[in-house]
């Protein structure tokens, strides 16, 4: 550098001036690397910000209940699986609906292949298994949260994972039982046999159940005082209460043809159906847009739903699809030209043979149907099943704009009755079968059952069944329990027999785990 | 350590300067005023050139490009010329014009997305998102430009378009104020601007410099017409007759009775009477651009005022973008050894955009029933655009960007250089469409939205050269820049009328309404707030050392920390190094024939970001409560829940860097008295460790997992020629040019050891496949058809005859070829066929100059790549495009025009169970290859004329006319070929690229 040899006074001062200045700039720059890149993101919770206050487990215990009913939302699987496969609907044009309707589970539809994924179940299992595996840090680290709490925060967990594998198990028979997170290591694991599910299942209920209140926020000795600071009105008809349970096991026994237990079970949640204020409810409640199916909003029935998915309305959570309305529905009671599915008018005809009936009966003199309840539009060769028709929150007849704030209600006080007649049935005992099929019939003014006109109990049973919970996707699995019990339909015992009564399971699930089979039935069809 | 088209200069030096510049711009740090210079480094007195050079050094860091002989750097494009057409945005100036940079214009719609890929793409592009996280990094004056952040799709059902404005925001450039496009292909020079150039190097932009002495005053202006495309109409008696032969053949009962009621009486003239709603839609539109600017200065202090406007046109669907800009750069030297240069650049632009049926959907999120297709007849379908009038759709787009640097000369070999660059870019959208529109369902949204990116930076240099022997630069350098990404969305449904536009909330803190709408129904508005923050700090240590003028080598260390790295895993450090060897002065100093002619190497390694800043929380926890066709769930009971990612992909805490290698081998020459100018570069270069989202985890309730292990190899060769045909003293001159790029991709690896897996479903199906390409279709091959029952194979073991996934062939459905011979056709017997990205791309110029006569001409081509073209398969889908509310029974008012001959297909039977005319098989798999004359110019210079006055105040005054996009070359049958989705399938929606013919003058004084 000898250009330096030759400076003057002058640039000596300049040249420190200069040197100065970077110095000045390098420290402003040069703050603590760590603290400029610890940027927390603004749309994601890091694990260890995520156990550790009471606000934490409720949104935890909230997101196990989201998934559940996103689970049985998606595609409207609520339905596919329970309701339209060889139901008494047909599909009006859509092929993948077809499909459904004929047991055609493995056709080339997108729509099949989503519904074959069981993996939104299993989301609810993770997200469970996550909150048992994490809930004691919470209790460790906020004092807040009440032994009670805790102890009925993971009783509902424990349900929600059951109802998780409960539909798992009647959808696909056989799946991987997987009871901790693995959280980062995602082992393949194979399909552990139905047995074992259900065996899990019934013993996760009952412990659900031990712990589980009547009541929320009501001083129900297992739950005192307001639960998470809110009161009743806010939880009850939402979450898993005590005879929620109950009505489940009695569901899940029913499924195992353990008739004695179901007749247990049920007679335990309709002897304390009131500590939960359930009450069987009259057609017109039942029917009406802003009824029983319409959530908890605007009705007498806020605490009525005993398992039962909410699409609030007036909580912005109403939605266009995961409501049966958007199958069923078309003019003159939205906007729509068509439906999707329909119950054929010789189905109905068939079905609603009495002409008292208020759910669906002709009047005996004109010959046309005497209310709209049950079905709209009659005279059409497509009549609308417009028994469930929550449009926005259920208090309007504004036909234009398809959003329905409908619940995905599981089972109802009048499910629990009618699945206690058919075990009671089942055993034997005639008479309190038959007293509980007429207080149903009663409840929708029919005649009462005789022997001599209608034949065998059991059927008549399940035909009442058949119409008193059409369109709540139940129908499929009373057709699988039926055939089970009475073994008179060659066709369908070829599928109980050769696992043709589960859905096949779908090629990308099968894919990613080596471990995966399909079902039998399935296979090179 | 590259040449030309790996550095591809355009403009600038089109001149064609002395080979004095790039030994001048070496020795530019001494340059400047107040020194005395030593006489080792300098030999003459600088041009006025140089000494604005000496200025515009100010802006970048060490500049590379200086190794490169200079017969190379005098290749290129006038940008001078680029500003004379219609041109848009950046990615409309570079079409075709560098080797190895490739657009994508899906549509002509004006200031809509434009996708660029530098040496292919490393990301496979399987949704719109990819698109986005493949684009290049932007530098304008050494300012790394923000983009939109694409985790706004995260809230949409359908991502054809982003919310918000959706505008090209490198339409905000204005080309009048470019001096020059560099495009940074090698890693040598491409890694100093650190991680963001990893998608295959830089575009870096340098905005015209302040004059230095004197004043300038330039002017440009051109208008024209942009024309409306002929167009073959159909109305409904042509689709009647097209669908008869299917009814005839294969109808049910059942189908006849479904027969679409549009289609059924031919006494309704809206869809049977005259098919001219094209005289609604297409017109001939004006087109016209300005631009002026004043720059004036001495050495000590200078400056550049530019101000401009711009207006495109579509002759489609009435649509427009508009461009206002103004420019200020700055330049002040107040002691010798400081300089200070500050520069801003604001842009406004506004939009209007289309009107598809498809577009508004998606956006309002909700299908009206589809029954009745818009009408082909003028009258109804005028009555639409009436309705359609009333409503709002405001695309805004505000653009500011600049910089303010100080550069401090210690001595004339240490040089410090502190800046401080800020890029902000706001959105605003507000919608609203009348009930009358969609039954009588109103909608309303707004949309504010910005991007902002703050860098500081310091480089310290020092630069010395040892009696023209030993030449060496040193440079370390801190980089820090800090991202904030976040918009607000909003919309409501259904108000109470057609004249309340607005969603206006109570804006009184005492009212107990307070933030509920007043008009709208609180439970039918819906919210969506997002940010993204991101943080890059980065150190990096450079030098470059050459040897006489015979050899050079380079090295670079990089150190960069990232915020959205995982907190055990923020750094990571990337090296690059160069090495060139000049053959013409250490062989062939005596070769008359060779001029110049230099081999360089370069190896480098670019750390890649990650997009979104979740992935530095490890595992982690947010809302996903939404399921198919619900995208906007957040609550449950009225509660905020929290679960993991489940239906997005599971983020473990081990995710590491990816990062990109490139290999670049090069060879310049210059022969025949510099007459024809080479340039060939090869390159391998292999993306490593990008994180991918792999199907897994799904028995834990996972739809897949994010890992790292995603390895893609990009290979090719970059060349480019120039040539003057005639002798330098000839009045006629004849400067032909082309560029070229080969491109390959492989794809290396997939995370987790996999082998191969599918993406998409439909005409977007995709499988990647170790060892094959990442760009490719996966179709089913078709053979034609099965006429009758018998000709369906028969399995000889079991009886059964052929099926497409269980569901048994019969007459009237497609052979389709049994690749794995089971008799069953399904996913395996699906190949892998065609590329959408074409395996060779460039573009080919000449320019003729006969005394003050100017012409120009550049084709542009891109060969070897496929179109799948949906839009032909969905028509001849119709069965399953009819009587149904979802997406693909959308038909636009372009449904009732003929694009391509559907008699080329097989008859098959449309209501086949196993769907005959899916798009995802090669009966729609065309060859998408063009060549289009992208424009023509004429310029006449008025200055170099006998006549005239030489004194006079005008330095220049040129008129020019020109006219672009005249032909398309192509045997596709399908419309245009350049007009495709980001995935390869021609899904229809491109509005027409148009002819577009201007006259304008430039004129400087």
């Amino acid at each position: 550098m000898k250009y330096l040899s030759s400076n003057n006074k002058k640039f000596n001062r300049t040249y420190t001036a200069k040197w100065l200045l970077l110095l000045c700039f390098c420290g402003a720059a040069l703050q603590s690397c760590k603290k400029l890149l610890d940027v927390d993101s603004s749309h994601a919770v890091a694990e260890k910000n995520m156990w550790n206050s009471h606000e934490d487990t409720r949104s935890a215990l909230i997101g196990v209940y989201g998934l559940t009913r996103a689970a049985l939302a998606d595609n409207n699987a609520f339905w596919m699986y329970g309701e339209l496969r060889k139901g008494d609907f047909a599909a009006v044009q859509r092929q993948d609906i077809d499909a459904v309707v004929s047991n055609n589970l493995h056709a080339p539809l997108d729509m099949l292949n989503e519904l074959s994924n069981w993996r939104r179940f299993f989301a609810v299992v993770n997200a469970a298994n996550l909150f048992l595996e994490h809930v004691g840090e919470v209790k460790a680290r906020d004092p807040r949260y009440s032994e009670q709490n805790m102890a009925v925060d993971i009783a509902q967990i424990r349900f929600l994972r059951a109802f998780a594998y409960f539909n798992m198990v009647r959808v696909w028979g056989d799946v991987p039982l997987i009871t901790t997170s693995h959280d980062g290591e995602f082992t393949d694991q194979p399909r552990a046999p139905q047995g074992k599910v259900l065996a899990f299942i019934e013993q996760e209920l009952q412990a659900a159940a031990d712990n589980l209140p009547y009541a929320y926020s009501a001083n129900d000795p297992q739950q005192q005082g307001d639960y998470y600071a809110e009161g009743g009105d806010k939880w009850n008809g939402v979450l898993a209460r005590k005879l929620s349970a109950y009505a489940l096991m009695a569901h899940v026994a029913a499924w195992q043809a353990k008739y004695s237990l179901v007749a247990a079970y049920t007679k335990f949640v309709l002897d304390n159906a009131q500590k939960s204020s359930l009450v069987f409810v009259k057609t017109d409640q039942l029917t009406s847009s802003n009824g029983f199916f319409s959530g908890r909003g605007s009705n007498n029935f806020i605490n009525n739903h005993m398992i039962a998915f909410d699409f609030e309305f007036t909580n912005g959570e109403a939605s266009y699809t995961g409501h049966l309305e958007e199958l069923t529905l078309a003019a003159p009671v939205v906007s729509k030209s068509q439906p999707e599915i329909y119950v054929p008018k010789d189905t109905i005809l068939s079905l609603f043979d009495q002409n008292r009936d208020e759910r669906f009966s002709l009047d005996s003199i004109r010959g046309e149907p005497t209310s709209t309840r049950y079905f709209t539009s009659f005279d059409s060769h497509v009549p609308i099943f417009s028994k469930i028709k929550v449009i926005l929150d259920g208090g309007t007849s504004d036909p234009d704009f398809r959003m329905y704030g409908s619940a995905i209600i599981f089972t109802r006080l009048e499910d629990i009755a009618l699945l206690r007649a058919e075990a009671l049935a089942v055993l034997g005992e005639q008479t309190g079968a038959i007293d509980l099929l007429n207080q149903i019939r009663d409840l929708r003014v029919m005649e009462r059952y005789d022997a001599g006109k209608e034949g065998d109990l059991l059927n008549a049973i399940f035909r009442e069944r058949r119409k008193e919970l059409m369109g709540e996707g139940q129908r499929w699995f009373d057709q699988v329990r039926y055939h089970k019990l009475k073994r008179s339909d060659a066709a369908f015992n070829r599928l109980i027999d050769e696992g043709g009564i589960y859905w096949p399971v779908a090629e990308n699930v099968l894919m990613q785990n080596k471990q995966l089979t399909q079902n039998i039935y399935w296979i090179n069809r | 350590m590259h040449f030309i088209m790996r550095r591809c200069v355009i403009g600038l030096l089109a001149g064609g300067f002395a080979a004095g510049t790039a030994a001048a711009e070496n020795r530019i740090l001494p340059a400047l005023p107040g020194y005395a210079t030593p006489q080792d480094t300098v030999k003459k007195k600088l041009s006025e050139k140089e000494k604005r050079d000496s200025i515009r050094k100010t802006m970048i860091p060490v500049d590379t490009n200086h190794l490169k002989p200079a017969s190379f750097r005098s290749n290129g494009i006038d940008m001078g010329k680029a500003a004379i057409y219609p041109y848009s945005s950046l990615q409309q100036m570079l079409k075709g014009e560098v080797a190895g940079v490739y657009i994508q214009e899906p549509s002509g719609e004006p200031g809509t997305e434009m996708g660029m890929m530098i040496r292919g793409t490393a990301i496979p592009l399987t949704s719109h998102n990819d698109v986005y996280d493949a684009q290049p990094l932007v530098v304008l004056d050494g300012i790394p430009l923000i983009m939109d952040h694409p985790f706004a799709f995260d809230i949409q059902q359908y991502d054809y378009n982003r919310i918000g404005p959706a505008t090209n925001l490198l339409a905000a450039i204005d080309p009048n104020n470019i001096a020059s496009i560099e495009v940074l292909k090698d890693y040598a020079a491409a890694a100093v601007y650190g991680p963001r150039a990893a998608n295959g190097g830089v575009i870096s932009i340098r905005t015209k410099a302040p004059v230095i002495g004197g004043r300038k005053i330039a002017f440009n202006t051109w208008f024209g017409i942009a024309q409306k495309p002929h167009i073959n109409t159909t109305n409904a008696r042509f689709e009647n007759e097209f669908r008869q032969p299917y009814y005839n053949r294969y109808a049910s009962l059942d189908n006849i009775l479904t027969y679409p009621a549009y289609l059924r009486d031919s006494t309704n003239d809206a869809y049977y009477g005259a098919s001219d709603w094209t005289d609604l839609y297409y017109a001939n539109k004006f087109v016209r651009g300005v631009n002026a600017s004043i720059s004036s200065g001495s050495e000590r202090a200078n400056f550049r005022f530019a101000a401009g406007n711009e207006q495109m046109n579509n002759p489609g669907d009435n649509t427009r973008m508009d461009r206002y800009n103004a420019m200020f750069e700055i330049n002040m030297v107040p002691v010798s050894w400081l300089t200070m240069s500050a520069m801003i650049n604001a842009t406004r632009l506004e939009r209007r955009r289309n009107r598809n049926l498809r577009d508004r959907f998606a956006d309002v999120q909700y299908l009206p029933d589809l029954g009745s297709p818009l009408p082909p007849n003028k009258a109804a379908y005028g009555a639409y655009l009436t309705e359609y009038d009333k409503s709002i759709d405001e695309n805004k787009t505000n653009s500011i960007n600049g910089f303010f640097r100080l550069k401090v000369a210690f001595s004339k070999d240490w040089n410090f250089v502190s800046g401080l660059a800020a890029d902000y870019n706001e959105g605003l959208r507000d919608v609203f469409y009348p009930g009358t529109l969609m039954e009588t369902i109103n909608y309303v949204s707004n949309y504010f939205g910005y991007n902002q990116r703050v860098s500081f930076n310091n480089t310290l240099t020092f630069h010395h050269n040892w009696n023209n022997i030993h030449d060496v630069t040193a440079e370390a350098g801190q980089v820090f820049e800090a991202d904030f990404n976040r918009y607000n969305y909003s919309y409501a449904y259904n108000g109470p009328n057609d004249l309340i536009k607005l969603n206006l909330l109570n804006s009184d803190p005492g009212n107990a309404n307070y933030l509920l709408p007043k008009a709208f129904k609180s439970a039918l508005v819906y919210m969506a707030l997002d940010k993204q923050r991101h943080r890059l700090l980065s150190f990096y240590g450079r030098g470059i050392y050459r040897y006489k003028d015979a050899l050079d080598f380079s090295v670079l260390v990089r150190s960069d920390g990232s915020s959205s790295m995982q907190s055990d895993n923020w750094w990571t450090v990337s090296p690059a190094f160069s090495a060139g060897w000049n053959l013409k002065s250490t062989l062939l100093p005596d070769q008359e024939g060779i001029n110049a002619m230099r081999l360089h190497a370069s190896w480098g390694r670019i750390a890649r970001l990650l997009t979104d800043d979740r992935f530095g929380e490890g595992t982690q926890y947010l809302s996903d409560l939404s399921f198919s066709n619900n995208p906007l769930k957040f609550s449950y009971n009225a509660l905020g829940a929290l679960s993991r990612p489940y239906s997005t992909g599971y983020v473990g805490n081990n995710i590491k860097w990816p990062y990109s290698d490139q290999l670049d081998l090069g060879l310049d020459i210059s022969f025949l008295q510099q007459r024809i100018n080479v340039s060939l570069d090869v390159y391998d270069k292999t993306d490593k460790n990008m994180l991918f989202n792999i199907p897994g985890g799904n028995e834990y309730g996972y739809t897949s997992v994010y890992e790292n292990g995603l390895k893609v190899r990009n290979r090719g060769a970059d060349l480019g020629i120039q040539a003057n045909v005639l002798p330098k003293t000839s009045k006629l001159q004849w400067i032909p040019s082309a560029n070229i790029n080969y491109n390959r991709n492989t794809l290396l690896a997939l995370p987790g050891g996999i082998d191969e897996m599918q993406i998409g479903t439909g005409a977007a199906a995709r499988k990647l496949k170790v060892g094959s390409a990442i760009d490719q279709f996966w179709v089913l091959e078709n053979q034609g058809i099965y006429n009758r029952e018998r000709d369906i194979p028969v399995n000889p073991k079991t009886g059964q005859t052929r099926t497409y996934k269980g569901t048994p062939l019969s007459a009237g459905d497609p052979i389709w070829t049994d690749q794995n011979n089971d008799n069953t056709i399904d996913d395996k017997d699906k190949v892998m066929k065609g590329h959408y990205l074409p395996k060779v791309s460039g573009g080919f110029s000449s320019e003729f100059t006969y005394r003050n006569i100017t012409f120009s001409f550049t084709l542009y081509y891109a060969l070897g790549k496929k179109i799948l073209n949906q839009d032909v398969a969905s028509h001849l889908d119709f069965v399953n495009h009819e009587g149904q509310i979802s997406m693909d029974a959308v038909k636009e008012i372009t449904f009732w025009q003929k694009v391509g001959d559907y008699n080329r297909y097989p008859l098959y039977n449309p209501w086949s169970k196993v769907g005959a005319y899916r798009a995802d098989q090669d009966l729609f798999l065309e060859d998408g290859s063009f060549l289009k004359l992208r424009n023509i110019s004429l310029q006449y210079d008025f200055t170099k004329t006998r006549w005239w006055n030489k004194r006079s105040v005008l330095h220049g005054l040129t008129v020019y006319g020109t006219a672009s996009n005249l032909f398309t070359i192509s045997p596709y049958t399908g419309g245009d070929p350049e007009l495709i989705y980001f995935n390869g399938v021609d899904n229809g929606y491109g509005l027409p690229i148009p002819k577009t013919y201007t006259l304008g003058v430039k004129m400087d004084l």
